[in-house]
This record gives structure tokens, C-alpha cells and sequence, in this order.
């Protein structure tokens, strides 16, 4: 418990410092510094572990970044001038009714048939894979919002989204053919 | 949807196209999006709600295994056995308050083993609700938010591909302007260190109803549709055969008893009867692991009180303690309060990155529209339809804090398509302060001392100091303006 107290505020410490080593690097261009922050804010797990357990300390070493890094970036907060006059013009919103169910057939594309692609592939490669049953959940489970988050990004990213859809379709038939079949 | 950006040129395709992706996907689920993140950070602290709901009830953190055995004996005299399931939640869950129910109905346990009052904390559970289905039918809902956890993680994808100044913009903050430079730079500074944050809720958030399919699609592939064969590697199968047809209350207090002897670090959290009254009864007691992230060891016992087994989770396999770990990684209530603000806060971020996203894609608009004020009205919103919904709980509307949050939302969103966008700004966060002053005078009102309680004053006055600095700059203005004026005076003579 002493010892948790003392390394506790040691790893915030550690953190805040990298982050610093990081800002000035950043700063003069230099990426030696940078690297060196890098690298301090990596080993804060090396105190995190022994001040709150392997699990606990992983999770803090990870997430401590996001609270620690804002002295840095206040301190590097600029105001730029405000453009004042300079009014948008006011408009009615306009509705399309083509655009408006070209968007909605996207947003099932993206909400409904994609995971559902997605899906086919995570339990095909996990059941691919030479692990026991718990170890395929977990990779199923990983994997599911990646290939989700892929198959939507290569769908949005598409200029020609209806072939992309066509294919990935079509690859998932063969493969729920390979399953089911 | 129009694009973004210009045609993009060859050099910075992917960028554009990525840029694209994002701001198409982020308008689709931003709404949906900033109400599971606003919901998620305050749904953290669902259990220092709950015990500020009820802040009269009497709190010990003792574990008592006959006082468990007795309360249970008067609720089943009250209440009767027709149920699926009688749970004992135990003083070390989180709240420490003794709870009995079945699957209908919960009561605080006295220290003289009679049954208190019957728990109650409808704010609390509508705010999980909306966290969790967004209202919706709980299997739509549930689907629903978990492709929202699957989306966002498409989100962060697009938004790190689509951020080419990732490195050269690292630590910059530019206020100013129209307001639009310093919501792109809020909206990267958070998304970029906040990362490790968003991604593990977004894939941790993306199971709970997404997991679902998985089993079914894995079960119809290689199990012939046995569900319970693809959890099972995970999820210990509950025993059978162990009790009789219409039998008595197991006996409990010895259960805990063993738990208690045999893991004495570990909290036990709660207790389940499984199947009271048949031939599948057994007692299957939780208990948190101190400095694990699963969510607990399960011991399994007969209804005369004998281990059966474990349910493996402390020492399983690494994929067994990896998906039962997924609720405490999503939640943060794993190591007390310090954890949890520390997930509001970066919950918070979240809610912040959803929110600028939009106001991002308005402000490069060459065009004002309706939605410039709709937006920022719906994101001031929000948490006043909290605020309102927990005035109506405590005015007696228990049943209606659901109704009351959307018709505060609605009314709130729309009454921002009459008003200009910066009004909006100015006066929507005035109106929060005035509710959450409001919702403490009342609170306080209704419960006498009790609001002095442990159990009520760190939320009351985390409220009241949360008002405050939503009301300063009006304080501000009006201290101020004096002063600008006799400033002026003073500058024409």
C-alpha cells in the first residue's frame, strides 16, 4: 500500500514528463526528444504495474496521456483574429428527396448489411484459427467492430459504392456457402 | 450529403476520401452518438445516483450471511416463490445497502432483518436505459448502440487517416475566429490523445449487442443452432439436478459463509437462487477479484449449501478472462471513484469530440441553416432534458422520466430552430444552471437531512457546483457591466 501511494504519483509524474520531452521535441522539431518522451511515457507502466496491478496499471498507462497532455496544449493555445462582419449568409435548409433516400439506403448499407457482412467474416476466421473455443469468442470480439469499421470505411471511401457492396456480397456468399453448406 | 472537401487531387486521395468517409458516417450517427456518450459518462457514476435517489436508507458495509438469510426468509414470506429468480445484492456491491428481490420487485434489508423500502431509482435506471437502448425496444436498442461502438470505431479509423497533420498539429489550440478553427482543433487534440480511451469503449461498447450475432452466426455454422455450445467455452453451463421439485429456501448463510472463508480478499457482490423450487436449483454467489478486471469469480453451490464449482473465471483460460472482463474495461468500475471520474471525465471528451464534430461540418458551410442553431440546441439539450427529467422524478412523476427527457429534447432542439445559433450558445447553458439550481433546492426539499446524508451530498454538491460555473458568466457580465460603463465615462472626460 506504501509502496502504491509513492509509485501512483511517480507514474503521473513519469507521464507528465515523457509528454513534456514530447511537447519540446514537438516544439524544436527535434525527434530525439521526442522519441525520448516517447519512450518515458511508455515506462510510466513500468510504475503504473507495481502501484495498481498488472491490469489496472495498463489501463491508467494508457488513458493517462489524454488528462495529462492539456498544460501542453494551453500552453500552446494561440488566438487568431476574429473576422467580425463577416456574417454567413442565412438560407432554407433544402431538401433533396433523391439525395435524402440515396443517404438513407446508405445508412442501412452501413448500420444493417455491413456488420452483418462483417460478421461472416469474423466467425469464418476465428473458427479458421488454431485456438480453444474462449480464445475464438475473444478474437471474434476484437475483431468484429475492426472489420466492421473497415468494411464501412472502403464502402464510404468508394466512388463506386454499389460494385464495392456487389463484391463484398458476393465474397460473404462464398463464404456463407463454405459455412453453412 | 455533399462532399467536404474539393475533388481531391492525386497526391492526398486517401485523405480526401477518408475525410469524406468520416464526416459522412459522423453526421449519420452523431445525434445517437453524443446522447450514448453524454449517457455513458454520467451513467459511471449510476450507483452514487442511485443511493442519492434513496439517501434515507440505512448503509452498513458488513457482509452478514444470517442477516442475507433472514431478509431473504421475510421477502419470500411477502412475496411468495413464484419467480425465476431471488438475488440477495450484498453491501460490498458498490452500494452498501443489503437488497433482496426476485425478478420483479427489490427491498432494502433493515439491520433487524425486516424488509425497508422498496428500491427505487427511476432517474438512474432511465439514464442506464438511454445508455444502453436509447429507449428503443431493449433488443433493437441494445443492437442499435452496439453498431454505434462498431461505427465509432470506423470513425477513429477515417479520422487518422483523414488527419494528415496529425503529428505537425499535435498540441495545437487555436480560440478564435468564427469558432470553427478552435472546434477542429478541440475536436483532433481530444480525438488524437484521448485514442486509446475511444477505441477500447468503442470495441468494448460494440459486444454487448453485437455479440449476439456472432453467437447466433457461429452456432448455425458449426454447432447445428446450439447456442449454448459456442458460449459455453466462456460462460460456465449452470449445473442441474441439484435441488427438488418444491423445496425450501437453500440455505444461503452457509454459502456465504464458504465464500467468505475461501476468498476473503474477494467482495462478494450479489447472490442468485437460479430456478427456485425445482430440480435446477442452485445458488451462485459473485465475487469481485481485487486488482482483476473480470467481472467476478462465480462459486456455484447446492441448495443445502455445498460448493459444486467454480465458474473459472479468475484462473481461466486468457480468452475466457479477456470477454469477462468487457464490462468493467467498458464502465471503469474496477478501483473505486478515482477511476470513475476518470472515466467521466474522458467519457466527457467523447461526448465534447461527438459534439464539435458536427458544429465542424456547419461551420465550413458557406451557408447558414436551420441546422446551425438545431445542433447546438440539441447538444445544450441534452443534458437540460436531464436535468428536467430528474425535477419530474422528484416531483413525483417516478413513471414518466423517460417521456419528460424526450419532451424536454424536443422542445429545447426545436425552440433552437427559432433562435440564432449563438444565442443558443449563450443562454442554453444559463438554462442548465437554472435547472440543476432548481434540481437541488427540490432535492433537498423532499429529503430534510437526508440530503446532508453520505450518500447524497457528494452528488449534491458536485450539482450545485456544476450550476455555479455554468451560471458565472452571468455573475460576470453583471459585476462587469457597471465597471465597463463608468470605464466609458471616465475615457470621455
Amino acid at each position: 500500500m506504501f509502496i502504491a501511494s509513492i509509485l501512483a504519483p511517480f507514474a503521473v509524474f513519469l507521464c507528465f514528463f515523457g509528454l513534456g520531452w514530447v511537447y519540446w521535441g514537438w516544439k524544436a522539431s527535434n525527434r530525439v526528444s521526442s522519441a525520448l518522451g516517447w519512450a518515458l511515457i511508455t515506462s510510466s507502466v513500468l510504475a503504473w504495474i507495481p502501484a495498481a496491478g498488472l491490469q489496472y496499471g495498463l489501463v491508467y498507462a494508457l488513458f493517462a496521456p489524454a488528462l495529462l497532455v492539456w498544460p501542453y496544449v494551453s500552453r500552446e493555445a494561440s488566438r487568431i483574429p476574429s473576422r467580425a462582419g463577416q456574417q454567413r449568409p442565412r438560407e432554407a435548409s433544402q431538401w433533396s428527396v433523391a439525395q435524402v433516400i440515396v443517404n438513407a439506403g446508405a445508412a442501412v448499407v452501413v448500420a444493417l448489411v455491413l456488420p452483418l457482412m462483417a460478421g461472416v467474416l469474423t466467425v469464418f476466421v476465428s473458427f479458421q484459427l488454431p485456438v480453444a473455443g474462449a480464445s475464438q469468442a475473444a478474437i471474434g470480439i476484437l475483431l468484429l467492430p475492426f472489420l466492421t469499421a473497415l468494411y464501412v470505411f472502403l464502402y464510404l471511401a468508394s466512388r463506386r459504392r454499389m460494385q464495392w457492396l456487389l463484391v463484398g456480397a458476393a465474397g460473404t456468399s462464398v463464404l456463407a456457402a463454405v459455412m453453412y453448406l | 450529403m455533399k462532399r467536404m472537401v474539393a475533388g481531391p487531387n492525386s497526391g492526398r486521395a486517401l485523405d480526401a476520401a477518408a475525410l469524406d468517409a468520416h464526416a459522412w458516417l459522423g453526421l449519420m450517427i452523431s445525434a445517437a452518438l453524443y446522447l450514448i456518450c453524454l449517457s455513458g459518462a454520467l451513467a459511471v457514476f449510476n450507483q452514487e445516483f442511485e443511493r442519492w435517489e434513496q439517501p434515507a436508507v440505512e448503509e452498513d458495509t458488513r457482509v452478514r450471511p444470517e442477516l442475507a438469510a433472514q431478509g431473504l426468509e421475510h421477502f419470500v414470506e411477502r412475496y411468495g416463490r413464484d419467480t425465476g429468480h431471488f438475488h440477495v445484492v450484498f453491501p460490498t456491491s458498490g452500494i452498501p445497502r443489503l437488497v433482496v428481490e426476485n425478478d420483479d420487485i427489490a427491498h432494502f434489508v433493515r439491520d433487524d432483518a425486516t424488509l425497508g423500502a422498496v428500491e427505487s431509482a427511476p432517474w438512474t435506471r432511465m439514464l442506464i436505459d438511454l445508455h444502453y437502448y436509447l429507449h428503443l425496444p431493449k433488443n433493437v436498442g441494445m443492437i442499435l448502440v452496439s453498431v454505434c461502438g462498431a461505427l465509432l470505431v470506423a470513425l477513429i479509423v477515417s479520422g487518422v487517416l483523414a488527419h494528415p497533420r496529425i503529428v505537425r498539429d499535435a498540441f495545437r489550440f487555436r480560440r478564435g475566429g468564427n469558432g470553427t478553427q478552435a472546434n477542429i482543433d478541440l475536436h483532433n487534440r481530444l480525438s488524437v490523445w484521448g485514442l486509446p480511451f475511444h477505441l477500447t469503449i468503442a470495441v468494448t461498447g460494440a459486444y454487448y449487442g453485437l455479440v449476439g450475432l456472432l453467437v447466433s452466426l457461429a452456432a448455425h455454422a458449426f454447432f447445428d443452432g446450439d447456442t449454448q455450445a459456442v458460449t459455453a467455452p466462456v460462460f460456465a453451463p449452470e449445473p442441474s439436478g441439484y435441488g427438488v421439485e418444491g423445496a425450501e429456501l437453500p440455505d444461503i448463510a452457509r454459502a456465504v459463509d464458504h465464500v467468505l472463508r475461501e476468498d476473503p480478499e474477494g467482495r462478494p457482490i450479489f447472490l442468485t437462487i437460479h430456478d427456485p423450487g425445482t430440480v435446477d436449483e442452485f445458488v451462485e454467489i459473485y465475487v469481485q477479484q481485487p486488482g482483476r478486471l473480470i467481472y467476478s469469480e462465480n462459486y456455484r453451490f447446492s441448495p443445502d449449501g455445498e460448493l459444486i464449482g467454480r465458474g473459472g473465471y479468475r484462473d481461466g483460460a486468457g480468452g475466457k478472462q479477456f470477454v469477462y472482463s468487457l464490462y468493467r474495461i467498458h464502465f471503469g468500475d474496477f478501483a473505486g471513484v478515482g477511476t470513475k471520474v476518470l472515466y467521466f471525465i474522458l467519457g466527457m471528451m467523447l461526448a465534447v469530440v461527438s459534439a464539435t464534430g458536427v458544429s465542424i461540418w456547419l461551420g465550413k458551410r458557406k451557408r447558414r441553416t436551420m441546422m446551425d442553431a438545431l445542433w447546438p440546441a440539441f447538444v445544450w439539450g441534452t443534458p437540460i432534458a436531464l436535468a428536467t427529467s430528474a425535477i419530474a422524478t422528484l416531483a413525483g412523476g417516478a413513471g414518466i422520466a423517460g417521456w419528460v427527457f424526450w419532451l424536454v429534447l424536443l422542445v429545447t432542439t426545436s425552440l433552437g430552430a427559432r433562435l440564432d445559433a449563438g444565442l443558443v450558445r449563450q443562454r442554453y447553458p444559463l438554462l442548465l444552471g437554472g435547472c440543476l439550481i432548481t434540481l437541488v433546492v427540490l432535492y433537498v426539499a423532499h429529503n430534510g437531512s437526508a440530503a446532508l446524508h453520505v450518500a447524497s451530498w457528494p452528488v449534491t454538491a458536485s450539482l450545485l457546483c456544476f450550476a455555479f460555473a455554468l451560471l458565472w458568466p452571468l455573475s460576470y457580465n453583471r459585476l462587469r457591466r457597471p465597471q465597463g460603463r463608468a470605464g466609458d465615462s471616465l475615457a470621455r472626460r
